[in-house]
C-alpha cells in the first residue's frame, strides 16, 4: 500500500516545490487583502495624514536649511513610515494565523514551514507599495518636487521595499511573540516607533548631541538619507551602504529568530 | 508503509505532561488499518493531546508512537505525506472562500492542478458545499465549516485520517451525513482514528473503541464489548411519591436497584442482549407491577458516557486530570 498522495502528486525538485509552497502561501495573504480591503487603511489614510500634517501644519515651522521646501525633505521619512506601518500590520496576521486552528493543518502538510511566514511578508510587500504609490500622489499634489530620474525612482523604490522587507519580518517575529492577537497588534506598533527617532521628519542636525549620536547611526536614518539623496538627484554617498549592511543584518536577525521560534511553537 | 495485517497505528506506554499537568500516563493502544478506531472519553482524557502526538503537532514526553510504521516526532515529513487531519476549531483559512481554500491545500499538498479541480469538483459535491460559493468560510454555518474543513483533509486522499470529535456542534442530520461519509473512505481502505465523548458515535462508527481517562486507557475493545461490560439498557420507573419509591426499591432488590430519592426514580441497568434482555426487562416490569407501588411513568434508555464509567473506571465521574505539583 502506497501512500495515495504519493500516487497523485507530481514529482519535482524539492526547490521548485519550496517555490510553490512560497508562492501559494503568498497568493493566500494576497486574497486576504482583496476580501479584507481595509488591511489598505493603514497604509493609505496614515501617509497620507502624514503628508497632510507636515505640509501645512507642521511644515511651515520647520527649517530644514539646506534642502529647500520642507515637503521635499519629509516626503522620503514618510515612505518609510508608511512601510512601518504596512509591516505592523504583519505581527497581527502572523497572531492571528498561530492562535487559529488553521495553524495545525500547515503544521501537518508536507511543505516548506517558514512559507507561512513569508506569505504574509509578500502581503507586506504589495501594501506597501500601494501605500507608497497613494502617498507619492498626495505628495507630488501639495507640492513635492523630487529632481529623481527613473533609475534614482527605482532605486528608490528598491530602498523602501528592503526597509518593508526587514520590518515585515520583524513585525513577524513580534507577532509569533504575542501571546494574542491584541498583544501582537501593540508589538507590532514598536516597528514604528524608530523611524520617529531617524531623521524621517527633522535634520538630524538640530538635535542635542546625545540625541544625534543615536539618530544619526541607526539604519532608518541611514535608509532615509539615502531616499533622500536619491529623490534629490544625488550621489547616496555612503549611507546607501551603510543602510544595506544595517537591513541585511536586521533581515538575517529576524528571519533566523523568527524560523527558530516557529519551528519551536510546535512543542 | 504498513503492509496489511500490521498496525496503520502503533502506540506504546506514551506519556505527556504540560508543566504540573500530565495529560497522558503511559497510553498504549493500536489501530487497524481500513477500520475506524474511536478514542472515546469526557473533556480532559487526553484524547486531542493523543492525536496531536500522531499528528506531528506535540512530541511525546515518553514512548513510542508509529503511524504508517513511521515515527511522528523523527520523521515527521514522512508521516506528514500520509495523513489527514481535521481539528476541533476550524482547520481551514476562515477568510478565503471554500473553492479557494481547497485549491490552496490542494497545491500544497502538491498535487497537479488537475487533479486538485477535479477532486475539489468532486467534494464540493459530496458535501453539498456549492451553495455557500465565493463566501468566506467564516460566514458559513457550523456545519458547513465542518464539512469543508473535512473535504479539505480529504483532498490528498490520505491512508490516515485523525478527525477529532467531528460531530461536535453539526446537526442530526449533517452528523449522519458526516458517519456516511467517514464509512465511504473506510470501505476504500482509509484508516480513520476519531476522538468522541459520545458513546453512540464509537458504537455507530468504530470498529474499535479505545476508552480513555484522566490520560490513561480504562477499556478497550469493539463496542459490542464495552457495552457488554456496562449493560445493556437501562430501565428508570418513577414513583408518585417517597412512599412508593421505598415500595419499588425493596421489590426491585434482585436486579441491584440505585434510588435517586429527589428525583423519585429508580435504575435497573439490563444486563443481557438480545431476547434475554428483554425477558430481563420483563422480569423487572413484573416485579415492578408486583411492587403494589403508584408508578407514574417509565423511561428505557441505552447506556451513556457516565454509565460506562460506573463500570469501567469504578467511580461515577472522572478525577480532574490534573496532579497538582506531584510528580508526573
Amino acid at each position: 500500500m502506497t501512500a495515495a498522495a504519493a500516487r497523485d502528486s507530481v514529482t519535482r525538485h524539492p526547490a521548485a516545490w519550496a517555490v510553490s509552497d512560497y508562492w501559494e502561501m503568498a497568493k493566500r495573504s494576497l486574497r486576504h487583502i482583496r476580501h479584507d480591503p481595509e488591511q489598505l487603511g493603514n497604509v493609505t489614510i496614515t501617509p497620507v495624514l502624514l503628508v497632510l500634517l507636515m505640509r501645512f501644519l507642521f511644515g511651515g515651522a520647520i527649517n530644514t536649511g539646506t534642502h529647500g521646501s520642507y515637503i521635499n525633505f519629509a516626503m522620503p521619512g514618510i515612505f518609510v513610515a508608511a512601510a512601518a506601518f504596512a509591516a505592523a500590520t504583519t505581527a497581527v496576521s502572523v497572531a492571528a494565523d498561530m492562535h487559529e486552528g488553521v495553524i495545525d493543518r500547515f503544521r501537518t502538510l508536507p511543505i516548506v514551514k517558514s512559507a507561512v511566514i513569508t506569505g504574509h511578508v509578500t502581503a507586506d510587500l504589495a501594501r506597501s507599495l500601494i501605500g507608497l504609490a497613494v502617498t507619492v500622489g498626495v505628495g507630488y499634489a501639495t507640492g513635492f518636487r523630487p529632481s529623481a530620474g527613473i533609475g534614482g525612482w527605482a532605486a528608490a523604490v528598491g530602498v523602501i521595499l528592503l526597509v518593508t522587507f526587514a520590518l515585515s519580518w520583524l513585525s513577524a517575529l513580534l507577532g509569533l511573540i504575542g501571546r494574542s492577537v491584541e498583544v501582537a497588534q501593540q508589538l507590532g506598533a514598536i516597528v514604528v516607533i524608530p523611524v520617529f527617532l531617524s531623521s524621517a521628519l527633522v535634520p538630524a542636525a538640530t538635535m542635542p548631541s546625545w540625541l544625534r549620536v543615536v539618530t544619526a547611526n541607526q539604519p532608518f536614518t541611514q535608509a532615509i538619507d539615502t531616499l533622500r539623496a536619491l529623490l534629490a538627484g544625488q550621489p547616496p554617498g555612503s549611507h546607501w551602504w551603510l543602510a544595506g549592511l544595517e537591513f541585511a543584518g536586521l533581515i538575517a536577525a529576524a528571519v533566523t529568530v523568527a524560523s527558530a521560534l516557529f519551528r519551536r511553537a510546535a512543542t | 508503509m504498513s503492509r496489511s495485517g500490521e498496525p496503520a497505528i502503533e502506540v506504546a506506554s506514551v506519556t505527556k505532561s504540560f508543566g504540573t499537568t500530565t495529560a497522558l500516563r503511559g497510553v498504549s493502544f493500536t489501530a487497524r488499518p481500513g477500520a475506524v478506531t474511536a478514542l472515546l472519553g469526557p473533556n480532559g482524557a487526553g484524547k486531542t493531546t493523543m492525536i496531536r502526538i500522531l499528528s506531528t503537532l506535540l512530541r511525546a514526553d515518553a514512548g513510542t508512537a508509529r503511524v504508517g510504521g513511521h515515527d511522528p516526532a523523527r520523521e515527521p515529513g514522512r508521516v506528514q505525506a500520509i495523513i489527514g487531519l481535521t481539528g476541533q476549531s476550524l482547520s481551514v483559512d476562515g477568510k478565503l472562500s471554500g473553492p479557494e481554500n481547497l485549491a490552496m491545500f490542494g497545491r500544497l499538498h502538491r498535487l497537479s492542478w488537475p487533479v486538485v479541480r477535479e477532486r475539489s469538483a468532486r467534494l464540493v459535491a459530496a458535501f453539498g458545499l456549492a451553495d455557500a460559493g465565493k463566501k468566506p468560510v467564516r460566514a458559513y454555518s457550523g456545519g458547513m465549516r465542518r464539512k469543508l474543513d473535512l473535504a479539505v483533509s480529504l483532498l490528498a486522499e490520505p491512508p490516515v485520517l485523525f478527525l477529532d470529535e467531528p460531530t461536535t456542534g453539526l446537526d442530526p442530520a449533517s452528523r449522519d451525513a458526516l458517519w456516511d461519509t467517514i464509512r465511504g473512505l473506510v470501505s476504500q481502505g482509509t484508516t480513520v482514528l476519531l476522538t468522541t465523548q459520545y458513546l453512540t458515535e464509537a458504537d455507530a462508527l468504530a470498529d474499535s473503541v479505545v476508552f480513555m481517562d484522566g490520560g490513561q486507557v480504562v477499556a478497550s475493545g469493539t463496542p459490542a464489548d464495552l457495552k457488554a461490560q456496562t449493560g445493556r439498557a437501562q430501565v428508570d420507573l418513577i414513583a408518585a411519591s417517597d412512599a412508593d419509591l421505598a415500595k419499588l426499591t425493596a421489590a426491585l432488590t434482585d436486579f441491584k436497584p440505585v434510588s435517586d430519592a429527589p428525583r423519585r426514580t429508580v435504575r435497573v441497568a439490563i444486563e443481557h442482549a438480545g431476547t434475554s434482555g428483554v425477558r430481563e426487562l420483563g422480569d423487572v416490569i413484573a416485579a415492578a407491577v408486583g411492587a403494589g407501588a403508584h408508578i407514574e411513568r417509565l423511561a428505557l434508555h441505552e447506556p451513556d458516557l457516565d454509565d460506562v464509567y460506573r463500570r469501567l473506571a469504578g467511580h461515577a465521574r472522572p478525577r480532574p486530570a490534573v496532579s497538582a505539583g506531584g510528580p508526573a
